[in-house]
């Protein structure tokens, strides 16, 4: 139950993040192809509390991410 | 000026009413409906909380009625900014979110193979790497997954549309009635039953996003 809660969080944030319309506005959202929202995205999950909601399976992975991002 | 509220765009909607929605801001923008939460500046768009409120906003927002969903990231600091910026689509929009009112977008994802880099130590040249690297990414899926999704799943929509995703995955991005979100659930879970060994995911409902393109 917790694990289908966990993805139905992360289809909703791959959709926010990676969907739709693109409009820009006073944020740099990307450059030369590299969204940098969403790569703040991946740092900042492994941070804090929100650590939790990463499914186990890609805790590890995005650990990585984040330290090779500091 | 700085410190003052700014607006994090969400989507366009037809009527004021679709984006009535609790701790959304809804205004009129160049001949549409806009949505949008205010949110403090000093405030990294990339903070977890900032993009799960925007998250959860753009699913209560779902819940009333289908809108031109917008990419996170779009901030303005006036609604005239906004108005002037999503104006000369507005017709368009307008025009889409009347044929398609009723009804929502959902998501079949099929999960990518994982590498998507070519190891270093099989790698020649440059542009060795490179076609690898191509390779790599080129989705591909079970071709009898494939026609089973397409038959049972895309024949029964609205709309449908394959597309490869950046990550190696491949998602048919289906249009249909809110009506019948459960009947293609039920079709999903059918094609799981059929295809244990293929890893996808039914998701939705979704606003317009892969059918907004102009």
């Amino acid at each position: 139950m917790t694990e289908e809660r966990d993805l139905s969080l992360l289809e909703a944030l791959d959709h926010l993040l990676d969907r739709g319309v693109t409009i820009s506005g006073h944020a740099i959202i990307s450059i030369g192809g590299v969204d940098l929202i969403y790569l703040g995205l991946s740092v900042v999950l492994a941070s804090v509390d929100t650590l939790t909601v990463v499914p186990a399976g890609m805790r590890r992975t995005i650990e990585g991410e984040a330290d090779g991002e500091r | 000026v700085s410190g003052e509220p700014r607006l994090l765009l969400l989507g366009a909607h037809l009527f004021p009413e679709d984006a009535d929605v609790s701790g959304v801001t809804a205004f009129e923008a160049g001949g549409i409906v806009a949505s949008a939460i205010e949110y403090d500046p000093d405030r990294p768009l990339a903070e977890p909380a900032l993009i799960e409120s925007a998250a959860r906003a753009r699913a209560r927002l779902i819940e009333r009625e289908i809108f031109v969903g917008v990419r996170y990231g779009a901030t303005f600091r006036t609604r005239e900014e906004v108005a002037a910026k999503i104006g000369s689509r507005a017709p368009g929009w307008r025009r889409l979110l009347e044929e398609n009112r009723g009804k929502v977008e959902l998501t079949l994802k099929i999960a990518g193979r994982g590498a998507l880099r070519p190891a270093p130590e099989g790698v020649s040249s440059g542009a060795d790497y490179l076609k690898q690297l191509h390779r790599l990414r080129r989705s591909e899926v079970d071709p009898a997954f494939r026609a089973a999704a397409e038959e049972e799943i895309a024949r029964e929509a609205v709309a449908a549309r394959w597309s490869d995703r950046h990550d190696g995955a491949v998602e048919l991005a289906l249009l249909v009635p809110r009506s019948e979100i459960a009947r293609f659930r039920e079709r999903g879970e059918a094609l799981k039953s059929r295809f244990p060994s293929v890893a996808f995911l039914l998701s939705g409902p979704w606003p317009l996003e892969a059918f907004a393109d102009e």
